[in-house]
């Protein structure tokens, strides 16, 4: 009998082991999956911001969006991820109620020269968990980039990519997308899929960086009124806006945190960064119904594919905030509010001066600042950290959350653009603009055979 | 811990597997790939302005 208990007791231990590692090398591929859908946003940017350009400028706009995706990855290495775990409390460095921040805490975990920020046999969380903050660090510099094409010198832009995407934007994070975060904690902000931490931020620092930057040449005549500028290749632009959508799936799947291990908030269920819960069928309901919402709504007041697109990203942006426990018909609606709102509120800018080349300020910066406040209007009571006596949403809170990340990111994005214009670094001359920064300054041609028009149909 | 040359066997390794692990050159590694960064965007910077002179 003693033998049979022994044998089954070995059993069960070899079984639980079996279910451990499988439960590992899932929670490690999950995160590991989401790092290729997310360079689908950089694909997309990509291409959206080539369409947008004019054939004089569509490599150097690509150069420019490359660049920063490649520098983005070896600066959110030196210091941007030791950022998101030191500052959660504010500018102090100390220890959070959860205790994984501060400056002692994030030292022993994330300097580059650690242990665990590199290969360790032990450590299957570590370098898909960098991997994906990186790809939200490489997209809030991809969400600058498509305004400022065709005017921007290459490397002012790049140190305005680094100081956004492994500075800005991680600040915004630790206060509000971290469990010790004091956004979080004192304020009860909750912004799921980073509506306002990612969106916001990017938009209105995109927005501080145009003021310095000024219009491009032509876009406004002496009376004020604005002029279209109409990019070469609007399907390569719409392509692109589809890709930005589809490689969302993964930027939100990202922003999970998958069951079973130590690190994680429950045994058997997924949480959001908060550990409140959530199901990847909450994501499946909400981002659909919030892409149609926003699709439908731009439709009705633009009927142009540019803003239809544009409305569809912006409806997965405004529900961001909430897509954990938003119900889809409210999803929807409130993603239809963003769709209406997108054109007109782009016009606005544009009447301010403000030539913001692709809309990034309306779709991101707007469009998150709604979908923040949105949830403090809609889900006020809830809670919006895991924990006995966690704080609850409420409009208030979500507000300043709001406000918070409207400044981090235009006070910087205004500053340091200011500091590169004095020094000559920001717009490139005006003859320069005037010929095309193609032929300026990238080695190869985007057509050097033209792109031949269409043959009259035959008489 | 990087790789156990003594006994030639990854199965002892529990932790750090990459070369220098436990050394100073992860730090050395580090700030050399810095400086790499710094002085691309130098360099890019100078040979810009410099494609940009004749459009002043």
């Amino acid at each position: 009998m003693e033998e049979q208990i022994a044998e089954l007791m070995a059993q069960v231990a070899a079984l639980e082991m079996k279910a451990g590692t499988t439960n590992t090398i899932f929670a490690e591929t999950y995160y590991y999956l989401s790092i290729p859908l997310m360079i689908l946003i950089h694909a997309g940017f990509l291409a959206y911001e080539m369409g947008a350009s004019r054939m004089k400028n569509v490599l150097s706009s690509g150069v420019k969006n490359i660049l920063a995706f490649a520098f983005m990855l070896p600066t959110f290495w030196y210091f941007g991820w030791w950022i998101y775990w030191g500052f959660p409390t504010g500018l102090t460095f100390s220890a959070g109620p959860v205790g994984i921040s501060g400056g002692e805490y994030a030292s022993s975990i994330a300097l580059p020269w650690v242990e665990y920020m590199g290969p360790n046999i032990a450590d299957n969380a570590s370098g898909v968990f960098w991997g994906a903050f990186a790809m939200f660090a490489a997209t809030t510099a991809s969400i600058m980039s498509g305004a400022l094409i065709e005017r921007i010198q290459t490397v002012g832009f790049v140190i305005l990519a680094i100081v956004l995407g492994s500075f800005a934007w991680v600040v915004a994070a630790a206060w509000g997308w971290h469990a010790d975060g004091w956004l979080v904690t004192q304020w009860g902000v909750h912004d799921f899929g980073a509506a306002g931490l990612v969106h916001a931020v990017a938009g209105f620092f995109a927005l501080g960086v145009l003021i310095n930057l000024g219009p491009r040449i032509g876009k406004f005549n002496d009376d004020g009124t604005a002029n279209h500028i109409a990019g070469h290749n609007m399907p390569l632009t719409c392509v692109g806006l589809m890709l930005i959508i589809a490689g969302f799936w993964g930027f939100l799947m990202a922003c999970v945190i998958v069951p079973g291990e130590a690190w994680s908030w429950y045994p058997d269920k997924f949480a959001t960064i908060y550990g409140t819960p959530i199901t990847l069928s909450a994501l499946g309901f909400n981002i659909l119904m919030g892409m149609a919402g926003g699709t439908i709504g731009a439709w009705m007041m633009t009927r142009d594919p540019f803003w239809m697109m544009s409305g569809m990203l912006a409806g997965i942006i405004a529900t961001a905030s909430g897509l954990d426990i938003y119900w889809p018909g409210l999803a929807f609606l409130v993603a239809f509010g963003a769709g209406v709102i997108l054109a007109p509120a782009a016009k606005m800018l544009e009447r301010r001066g403000i030539d913001d080349a692709v809309g990034a300020v309306t779709v991101h910066g707007t469009i998150g600042i709604y979908g923040v406040v949105a949830l403090g209007v809609f889900a006020s009571g809830f809670p919006a950290l895991q924990g006995e006596g966690a704080p609850t949403i409420s409009l208030i809170g979500q507000i300043v959350g709001a406000i918070v990340f409207l400044l981090l990111g235009l006070v910087p994005g205004y500053v340091v653009s200011l500091i590169l214009s004095k020094l000559g670094m920001l717009r490139v001359p005006a003859g320069a603009e005037e010929h095309g920064l193609d032929p300026v300054k990238v080695a190869s041609a985007a057509y050097p055979e033209g792109i031949p028009a269409s043959a009259a149909p035959a008489e | 811990m990087g790789f156990p040359f003594e006994t030639a066997d990854w199965a002892v390794v529990e932790g750090a597997m990459y070369m220098g692990a436990g050394g100073g050159s992860p730090f050395f590694y580090t700030l050399l790939s810095a400086i790499a960064c710094v002085a691309a965007l130098w360099i890019g910077n100078r040979k810009e302005h410099s494609l940009y002179e004749h459009y002043k």
